[in-house]
């Protein structure tokens, strides 16, 4: 019941009445797991769903995802006391040689919205960067955007270098932007492709299960 | 103050205050020794310095062709069309993406060579994909300069790539200096928004500047991502990050000719793109189109825009209310007016052809109609009196072809049980079949290709390859 009501104030984007709903439920002796996983992160696929239908625009789902990052931070201490819910580390970054980052900002904001701990390491990003995030973050997926055809060689460069560098098993590739389709994603060793940031958290949270 | 002015004013303001940031140390170091502050990468122009560079920069000019019959003034009452630029997809009829190849260069060139709507050809007609991205603006120039003897445009990119297409121009146009005197190769330059110019920009600003040869300033905040949803702050944010680029090009080169091409966008917020087929994006040249008049130089903006992945309805409202828009303000370089598709992200041979027939009807639009004695004929009148009718007059049927002038593709003999679609999409094959046949490449001196030739050997292009590039053709069956 109060989960579902965390859901509708997630679509309403109200960020004060969430506010209160998780610091009663937590006084009411609900999990802070529950609440994160049945509440926030629930209400954040509902608001995913509603981002990809077009029922919510971009600027609702930010402040959605503002939301819960408030909410989160309440829940932060609790969840390490527990010692419950170890998020997979996800690393984002646009290619080397591109500045477009406007549809990678918004798969690291769904990403984040899933439950994912999210290092977006900007834009023009050469490989040896992705690497040693990778290593320092301990991450499990790697996410890489590029918007221009002359930018998608430079995937194919970080998948490969990730490869040399030894540590390829350990994480999932996705790869994605306007130009980039299933097809390339399969030929230049991807894990995973997807065309829009819900799909692309949905896909990430498939990996990890 | 107008709304102009409070425009101008804001957009002053926020380079005096928040400052733009300059990824390129010489271009900092350049503008450090002329007195503009620097913090870091930013630099804070005040507007006396903005006034004060921007008044060097010519009100107009004229871009020289090899042709001379194709030299065009840019600015005042002058307007221009050129086609679709920058994308590296192809869609079909039915809106399927394919990557475009370098055929589909040659194609579009020889397309906008055949066109008289066009005075200028080249830049980035259709990336190629086929060719390696390090090697293809020198490949791009090339067959630019082969197919069409137009004006032509340049294509950014860093400081070496700049410098091989000025000097690819200055074996065309008779040396260096001959090149320094007279603007021959027009290059775009972009700005990422909000406030931030990369160094490959920055590096074409320089180089171009150095050769004296003119650049189009256009920043393309989109209001709701990259600039303020409000469209006053937008263009104002545009404007400021235009403003900020011509007064590096003017303290490099004092005099370089520049136009003020604001592409001011608007984001469709249900997904975060851009909408080109929007009203609000037509509302952002008008005022384009003021504010280059207010600060006294050239304008540039979008074309035949849309929103629509593939021919339909869509795409031709869209498209017309935008060339329409475009061309009744007074845009001094109209790009993207023809070919392009789903928010600047392919290119089509089908809406090529459709935004052909778009400009020939805002030109015969704006053509008007004369009112004197012959027009008004008051004998022709008599001679019909009432009741009768003109059709087999002789005043009708001696303009009937003049007057009564015939798309070049719209469908409108709609008898018959053919689906009227069918109809228009063979028309547009027909065209384009017909512009491809009569396509003759204009004589190149052989002195200047034997320089050409051996400049592209210099880079490394094997003699094959050039040889290849001039027997290629393209027919349209083979797409
Ligand atoms: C906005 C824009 C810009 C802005 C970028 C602002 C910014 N902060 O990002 C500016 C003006 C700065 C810009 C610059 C340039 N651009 Co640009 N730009 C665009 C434009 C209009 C929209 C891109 C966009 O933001 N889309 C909206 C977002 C939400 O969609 P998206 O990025 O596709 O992301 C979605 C999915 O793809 C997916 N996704 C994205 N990343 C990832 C990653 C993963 C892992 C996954 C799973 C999914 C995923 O999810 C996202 C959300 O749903 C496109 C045209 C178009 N309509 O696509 C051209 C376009 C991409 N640009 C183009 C060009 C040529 C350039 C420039 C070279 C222009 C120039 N001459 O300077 C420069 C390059 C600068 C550089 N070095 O990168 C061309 C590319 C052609 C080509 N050869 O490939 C295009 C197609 C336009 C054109 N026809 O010219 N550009």
């Amino acid at each position: 019941m109060v989960f579902n009501s965390m859901t509708d104030a997630l679509v309403a984007c109200d960020k004060d009445r969430l506010i209160v709903m998780v610091k009663t439920a937590l006084e009411q002796g609900e999990s802070a797991d529950d609440i994160l996983n049945h509440g926030l992160i629930a209400g954040m696929e509902v608001v995913g769903d509603r981002m990809e239908s077009g029922d919510m625009f971009i600027p609702e789902v930010l402040m959605a995802a503002q939301a819960m990052t408030e909410c989160v931070e309440i829940l932060k201490p609790l969840l390490e006391e527990t010692g419950g819910n170890h998020a997979a580390a996800v690393v984002i970054g646009t290619v080397k040689g591109d500045l477009h980052d406007i549809g990678k900002n918004l798969v690291a904001m769904m990403m984040e919205s899933a439950g994912f701990v999210v290092h977006d390491i900007g834009v023009d990003i050469p490989a040896e960067t992705f690497i040693a995030a990778i290593k320092e973050k301990n991450a499990k997926i790697v996410c890489l955007s590029a918007l221009l055809t002359t930018t998608m060689p430079a995937m194919k460069q970080t998948i490969d270098a990730i490869s040399e560098s030894g540590i390829r098993d350990q994480v999932k590739i996705l790869v994605g932007g306007a130009p980039v389709t299933q097809a390339f994603a399969e030929t230049i060793g991807a894990d995973g492709f997807a065309a829009d940031a819900g799909s692309a958290a949905k896909l990430a949270k498939s990996f990890i299960q | 103050m107008n709304k102009i002015e409070k425009i101008y004013q804001h957009a002053l303001n926020i380079l005096s205050e928040v400052g733009i940031k300059l990824k390129h140390l010489e271009v900092l170091n350049i503008l450090d020794e002329n007195g503009i502050q620097i913090d870091e990468e930013t630099a804070f122009f005040t507007p006396e310095q903005v006034a004060y560079w921007i008044s060097k920069a010519p009100g107009s000019f004229t871009l020289y062709a090899r042709n001379p019959a194709y030299n065009i003034v840019i600015g005042n009452q002058h307007r221009h069309f050129m086609a679709g630029y920058g994308c590296a997809a192809i869609y079909d009829k039915e809106g399927t993406a394919r990557d475009s190849l370098l055929s589909d260069y040659i194609c579009f060139a020889r397309l906008v060579h055949q066109c008289s709507h066009f005075s200028i050809n080249g830049g980035i007609l259709a990336q190629p994909n086929d060719v390696p991205a390090e090697i293809s603006h020198l490949i791009m120039t090339y067959t630019a300069m082969m197919t069409s003897d137009k004006c032509l445009m340049g294509i950014p990119g860093n400081e070496d790539q700049v410098t091989q297409i000025m000097e690819m121009a200055a074996l065309l146009f008779g040396g260096r200096s001959v090149l320094e005197k007279t603007p021959r190769i027009l290059t775009m330059v972009s700005t990422i928004s909000p406030l931030l110019i990369d160094e490959m920009d920055l590096s074409t600003i320089l180089i171009s500047a150095r050769y004296n040869q003119p650049m189009i300033m256009s920043p393309a905040s989109t209001a709701g991502t990259t600039g303020p949803i409000d469209l006053a702050g937008n263009l104002a944010l545009s404007t400021a990050e235009a403003m900020a680029a011509i007064v590096i090009a003017q303290i490099i080169r004092p005099g370089v000719p520049v136009v003020f091409g604001l592409q001011s966008n608007v984001a469709n917020l249900r997904t975060g793109n851009i909408s080109v087929g929007s009203p609000a994006y037509s509302l952002q040249k008008k005022a384009v189109c003021e504010l280059a008049r207010y600060l006294k130089l050239p304008s540039r903006s979008g074309g035949a825009t849309t929103d629509s992945a593939v021919i339909s309805p869509q795409a031709g409202y869209e498209s017309m209310l935008s060339l329409m828009a475009a061309y009744q303000n007074g845009v001094n370089l109209i790009i993207h007016s023809a070919g392009i598709l789903n928010s600047y992200a392919a290119m089509s041979y089908e809406k090529f052809m459709m935004d052909l027939e778009l400009m020939d009807m805002i030109m015969q639009y704006e053509d008007g109609f004369e009112v004197n004695d012959d027009t008004l004929n008051l004998e022709l009148i008599k001679s019909v009196g009432p009741g009768g009718h003109f059709l087999g007059a002789a005043d009708t049927m001696r303009k009937c072809r003049s007057h009564s002038r015939q798309p070049r593709i719209g469908v409108r003999e709609n008898f018959g049980r053919r689906p009227p679609l069918e109809k228009y999409f063979k028309n547009i094959d027909k065209g384009l079949e017909q512009m491809l046949r009569e396509y003759k490449q204009p004589d190149m001196p052989s002195d200047i290709l034997r320089h050409l030739n051996d400049f592209m050997a210099g880079q490394g292009i094997p003699a094959p390859v050039l040889e290849q590039l001039n027997h290629l053709t393209c027919n349209l069956e083979d797409f």
